[in-house]
């Protein structure tokens, strides 16, 4: 039985993993916006549960992981504002479809 | 009384200068509404003073071994931490801008782009790149790369009519974000294996636990913060986006990020490799392999995509990959002569790769499209000798001939290499330097020797701006090759300090 931080950061590991995984092999802009989500999530969950451990609660872990939930929400907001001009402009948010720069 | 000194704005001066005036100016830009010549001066003069506020302060310090901290003598608590190198980064930053500004309004007017809100997007990422590279605390690495790099994605699609810039903006986007993914994560794990965020206390904790290749959590983070910054420099094997946001983005934007993200990158590269997870004694060893395989790499790799590129943005998008290949085969050399050739090389990239995006930014078709063909700048010496001499001397500066900068820069750190015993190293940025120049000459022989071809454009404007921008990076490059010692005294204990 593993002790509670090594479980949770086994957890994150294999959450991390599950968004990688979904940002490499998804086509949908949505889909890979909540993949980079689940990672982000994934090294914050991390970054708490190392924190808890360390003695005297390690404050700096935790301040982290609060700029990093506000910065993802920033990240979203520009990412989706981003996948609107796409489907304005194409009608879809296949990335597939975004092929214009290639040589 | 401690409490004061948490917030020392003279610390914090080059990174809160630009915040601030990009908040005003986000203020101030929809009473200015009508008048696009006061939005623009406003911009241009503000980023002046940016550029002003670093250089006085260097000015300032003589032995170059000073540094400024909040929070000072608590340790790691200090958010920011000011020395000469971020103050010499954040000069480049400012001339980056400077230069990109003074071009933008008349390229994205034709363009049919104009948006006054690119203006505080500049400042706001002048000011995250700032804030990244003046700190030892990974929360602020984190926080200023997030600034900069969320205010890029948005110029870059500024051109949001345009599927080429949306396109590039999202490509930037996505792989930017999932790149902070690995960062976040990355750090998580170093923090889980030494208990620390700030860069002092990760080298004394590694210090103090022994050999570095015994530690797969630590080593695995770093490895993902490595990945990330490689990332952000566009090194083989991590440069896909680079070609690609290079032509999409709109072009002053492109000259910005590529001298900006740059310099930002590798200063922060020197810290984290030296002063967060190297150690005293053996400076770069422990990275050495993995530096020297992503230089080799990009080294060739970018010089020969390059080759068979037809459109200027994307030649110059390759090369910026290849200089980014030289400049991680300087951070190689022992700490001392490595930052020095680092910075040095930085100061001269950004004039002359900002400089060839300016002169590219001038070419626009009857649409505002590019005309970044290379067929479409033949001939160009028998219309307008005086932008092709700029062209020319940009070009030159790139391949690495006396007596522009870029000569001064590939020789130093040619040289550094084979000093610390890296002459394999230094016969494959030889060899790659060879082959880059086959490139530069095509742009050069298109230029002077070919005779103008059908697809032209008719009319080439040249605003009074762009000659002040062309003038002031021709200027740069040619003084820091006639007289490099000009920045290379200064620089001299830039090194020294970054030692833990």
């Amino acid at each position: 039985m593993p002790d509670a931080p090594s479980a949770a950061l086994l957890l994150s590991a294999v959450l991390f993993s599950i968004g990688t995984f979904g940002v490499l092999t998804r086509r949908g802009a949505i889909t890979i916006l909540m993949s980079i989500e689940l990672m982000l999530n994934a090294g914050n969950l991390a970054l708490i549960s190392v924190s808890r451990s360390l003695p005297g609660g390690g404050a700096d872990g935790q301040v982290l992981a609060l700029f990093v939930l506000a910065i993802a929400a920033a990240e979203a907001a520009v990412g989706l504002g981003l996948v609107i001009a796409l489907f304005r402009l194409k009608g879809s948010i296949d990335i597939d479809l975004a092929r214009l720069l290639r040589w | 009384m401690p409490g004061l000194e948490l917030i020392n704005l003279r610390a914090m001066m080059p990174t809160l200068f630009p915040a601030v005036y990009g908040l005003l100016l986000l203020v101030f830009i929809p009473l200015l509404k009508h008048d696009r010549r006061w939005q623009w001066s406003c911009a241009v003069g503000g980023m002046f003073v940016s550029v002003l506020v670093p250089a006085t302060m260097l000015t300032q310090w003589t032995f170059g071994l000073e540094f400024i901290e909040t929070a000072a003598g608590v340790p790691g608590m200090a958010m920011v931490h000011l020395d000469q190198l971020a103050l010499w980064l954040d000069v480049i930053f400012g001339i980056a801008g400077l230069l990109a500004v003074l071009v933008m309004p008349a390229y994205l007017r034709r363009a049919g782009a104009y948006r006054p809100e690119i203006f505080p997007l500049l400042f706001f990422s002048v000011a995250g790149m700032s804030m990244m590279v003046s700190t030892e605390n990974l929360v602020m690495i984190f926080v200023g790369l997030e600034v900069f790099s969320i205010s890029l994605y948005v110029m870059c699609g500024l051109a949001r009519e345009r599927i080429v810039s949306v396109e590039a903006a999202l490509k930037y986007f996505l792989l930017g974000a999932f790149s902070a993914g690995f960062l976040v994560y990355g750090m998580a794990l170093v923090y889980g294996a030494t208990g620390h965020l700030d860069l002092p206390g990760i080298s004394a904790a590694i210090s103090g636990m022994g050999e570095i290749y015994s530690m797969p959590m630590l080593l695995t983070g770093a490895a993902m913060i490595l990945v990330t910054f490689a990332f952000k420099i566009g090194a083989v094997p991590f440069h896909f986006w680079v070609p690609d946001v290079y032509q999409g983005a709109p072009t002053p934007v492109t000259a910005f990020m590529a001298a900006g993200t740059k310099a930002a990158a590798f200063g922060i590269l020197l810290r984290i490799l030296h002063s967060g997870f190297g150690s005293s004694e053996d400076v770069s060893g422990r990275w050495l392999i993995a530096l020297s395989v992503l230089a080799v790499l990009t080294m060739l790799i970018g010089n020969l995509l390059a080759l068979v590129q037809d459109r200027l943005k994307r030649l110059l998008a390759f090369s910026s990959i290849a200089h980014a290949g030289y400049l991680l085969l300087a951070l190689i050399a022992p700490l001392e002569i490595g930052a020095k050739n680092v910075l040095f090389y930085l100061l001269a990239y950004t004039f002359m790769t900002v400089g060839a995006f300016i002169v590219l930014s001038l070419f626009q078709g009857e649409e505002g499209e590019d005309a970044d063909h290379i067929s479409q700048i033949a001939g160009l010496w028998k219309r307008r000798p005086i932008l092709s001499l700029a062209m020319g001397v940009f070009m030159f500066s790139l391949i690495g001939i006396p007596p522009m900068g870029g000569f001064t820069g590939k020789y130093m750190i040619f040289i550094a290499a084979i000093k610390s015993g890296h002459v394999l190293l230094a016969a494959v940025m030889g060899l790659a330097a060879v082959i880059g120049a086959a490139y530069y000459l095509r742009v050069i022989v298109a230029v002077f020797f070919k005779a103008p071809e059908a697809d032209l454009i008719e009319r080439i404007e040249v605003p009074g701006a762009a000659v002040i921008a062309l003038l002031i990076a021709v200027i740069g490059t040619f003084l820091l090759g006639i007289m490099p010692s000009l920045v290379l005294e200064p620089l001299a204990h830039v090194g020294t300090a970054l030692l833990p």
